[in-house]
């Protein structure tokens, strides 16, 4: 397994503790709540920054697993040079995408921190959850070049084009 | 250029880039940002894209959807089939075709503590395919039965398609569940009646097996007892409102895994596993959502929505042809796209001229109905040929077995789906009733 791809299993691996631990965090509020009339303060704004984290780090191991879904339905005959050459300009078309959003979140990030922006009940301040998002993206990226990598080199080993 | 033009033109451009083999929510993110850009410029989509993303993952309705697959999951490792297969089979198994009757209780059982299609299908078919191959049963119903008992997944609920649906149309979640159920149960009934003239036609095609004993029926039965109980926690506490569909969800989730522990199933390599199911499926679900995000406020921007609706209306056609118009597109869509790009792609512009047809409903009731009946449709395109993800699921399950073979099997349980929308057509009242 490449370094790459372990880097996005281990990603997910961190999402989905965490999505567990916001099930587990769940159970204990509505315990509280329907019990001693106490719930966990500020449950939701933890599930919703905790689940945002978690889909962040799902991203890269659906990419590659090759989760996302393409239409295959016309490319079906096509020879499998066309369908390697379309599928290494769609990744490297991911890659790029990727990259904006990783400029982009870095930013949304920087501004939360510059504007001291908080959730509503706990205050716990917004961009605490954008470096682990950013990351996530850094690893979308590498994923991505590494698909795109992979069907070139399939590209380059099926020159005889049979599907 | 017109705002209309730009809108109507993103429609064939996106089609095109998924032709070529462009992940679906890529190309929707893709159309949507260039959209964006030719109307607003970049500066106002770079800022969108700031914080768009974080707000869209960070939407508490949506959370319900990793949690339910992390439910479906543990119930994947829990061995719920199993004891579900079980138990219809000492029902049911006697039965000329019973084992086949025995797999879509089962998958209505899975069904309901699972909220895909695809999960319950590989789920139900590792127990239920080695028993009916053992048994002689023919080929194509094997695989077909499984395909198509793979869709009450969806059908019956938690079902995510329902809760997208549900946000994207401003429905309450706990109406669509149980809008859902009966319609869920006259799936099973419509299957259940396919085999039986299936078999009644070939008899050969599904032999009997041994009867059981009325103690074994009985504790059979009784080893379902963990689905019943979290079907009921789940879904009766959404609707008596004791908690949201994402509590609901976690509740769920932590009773499945308990199970799974419980029943000595969790070890590092099955926790991997769960953990590794949900990132897959959510990941995929989390970029379609994502491209529809930005799609969608280009597609608001364009104004092609309510223009639609304006035109519609202005051609005075009778509720039903538009009805009928937009089911067929869905049954055309659902050969080549999944069910959930259909529904993120297409309801925003079918949302409002949805809205003020009139059936004689009140406008809550007519967008429940239609959320039910574009779902089944929908659910539909995973069985139908040629690219049907349910009969691939099977396929790699039963490699002896031809794709075409099983396309075949699967098509009176088409004929089926297609009778019971026509009834819910009639009798609007089959999925409102209970809400009533």
């Amino acid at each position: 397994m490449s370094l790459i791809t372990r880097l996005a299993n281990g990603t997910a691996v961190c999402g989905g503790i965490i999505l567990i631990l916001l099930a587990l965090m769940t159970l204990v509020s509505i315990l509280g709540r329907a019990l001693f009339s106490m719930p966990v303060p500020g449950d939701y704004e933890l599930m919703e920054a905790g689940c945002a984290i978690a889909a962040f780090a799902f991203l890269p191991y659906a990419q590659v697993t090759g989760h996302h879904i393409i239409v295959a339905f016309f490319s079906r005959h096509w020879p499998a040079t066309v369908c390697h050459f379309l599928d290494t300009v769609a990744h490297l078309t991911f890659s790029f995408i990727a990259a904006l959003l990783f400029w982009r979140a870095a930013h949304g990030g920087l501004n939360f921190y510059r504007d001291g922006d908080t959730s509503m009940i706990l205050a716990i301040p917004v961009w605490w959850a954008f470096p682990a998002i950013v990351f996530c993206l850094a690893v979308l990226i590498l994923t991505c070049l590494q698909s795109a990598y992979s069907s070139w080199q399939q590209l380059k080993t099926h020159p005889a084009g049979s599907p | 250029m017109s705002l209309l033009l730009i809108g109507a033109l993103a429609f064939p451009v996106l089609f095109i880039l998924m032709l070529l083999r462009v992940p679906i929510g890529l190309a929707m993110l893709l159309v949507g940002g260039l959209g964006y850009l030719s109307i607003r410029g970049g500066g106002p989509l770079l800022a969108h894209l700031q914080t768009g993303p974080f707000y869209t993952f960070s939407n508490y309705s949506l959370s319900v959807i990793p949690l339910f697959l992390l439910m479906g999951q543990f119930a994947t490792q829990a061995g719920l089939s199993r004891a579900l297969f079980n138990a219809a089979q000492s029902w049911l198994g006697h039965r000329r075709g019973g084992l086949a009757m025995a797999t879509i209780a089962g998958c209505a059982g899975f069904g309901a503590i699972c909220g895909s299609s695809l999960a319950t299908a590989a789920s139900m078919g590792q127990v239920a395919l080695p028993e009916m191959r053992r048994h002689r049963y023919a080929g194509g119903l094997t695989t077909g039965v499984l395909a198509a008992g793979g869709t009450l997944g969806i059908l019956i609920p938690p079902s995510i398609i329902l809760i997208i649906y549900a946000i994207l149309t401003e429905q309450n979640v706990a109406s669509m569940f149980v809008a859902a159920l009966i319609p869920g149960l006259l799936a099973v009934a419509g299957y259940i009646v396919a085999i039986h003239i299936i078999v009644t036609l070939s008899p050969s095609a599904g032999p009997v097996t041994v009867k059981a004993s009325r103690s074994q029926r009985i504790k059979a039965l009784y080893e379902t007892w963990p689905v019943l109980f979290i079907f009921s926690l789940v879904i009766g506490g959404i609707y008596a409102g004791v908690f949201t569909p994402t509590e609901g969800a976690a509740v769920g989730a932590v009773c499945t895994g308990l199970l799974a522990y419980a029943r000595g199933r969790l070890n590092k390599a099955t926790f991997l596993a769960t953990i590794q199911g949900t990132a897959g499926a959510s990941g995929m679900i989390f970029l379609i959502l994502l491209g529809a995000d930005v799609f969608n406020s280009f597609l608001a921007l364009t104004q092609l929505p309510v223009a639609a609706a304006g035109f519609v209306q202005a051609m005075a056609w009778s509720p039903f042809v538009v009805l009928m118009a937009i089911l067929g597109l869905y049954l055309l869509l659902g050969c080549m796209m999944d069910s959930l790009s259909m529904i993120l792609l297409t309801i925003p512009v079918f949302f409002p001229i949805i809205a003020q047809l009139d059936f004689g409903l009140t406008p809550d009731e007519t967008l429940i109905w239609f959320g039910i009946l574009a779902l089944i449709v929908v659910e539909m395109g995973l069985i139908t040929p040629p690219v049907g993800l349910n009969v691939f699921i099977i396929s790699t399950l039963a490699k002896d077995i031809s794709m075409s073979e099983t396309f075949k099997g699967v098509l009176p349980f088409l004929l089926s789906d297609l009778i019971r929308v026509g009834l819910l057509i009639v009798f609007p009242s089959l999925s409102l009733g209970l809400l009533r």
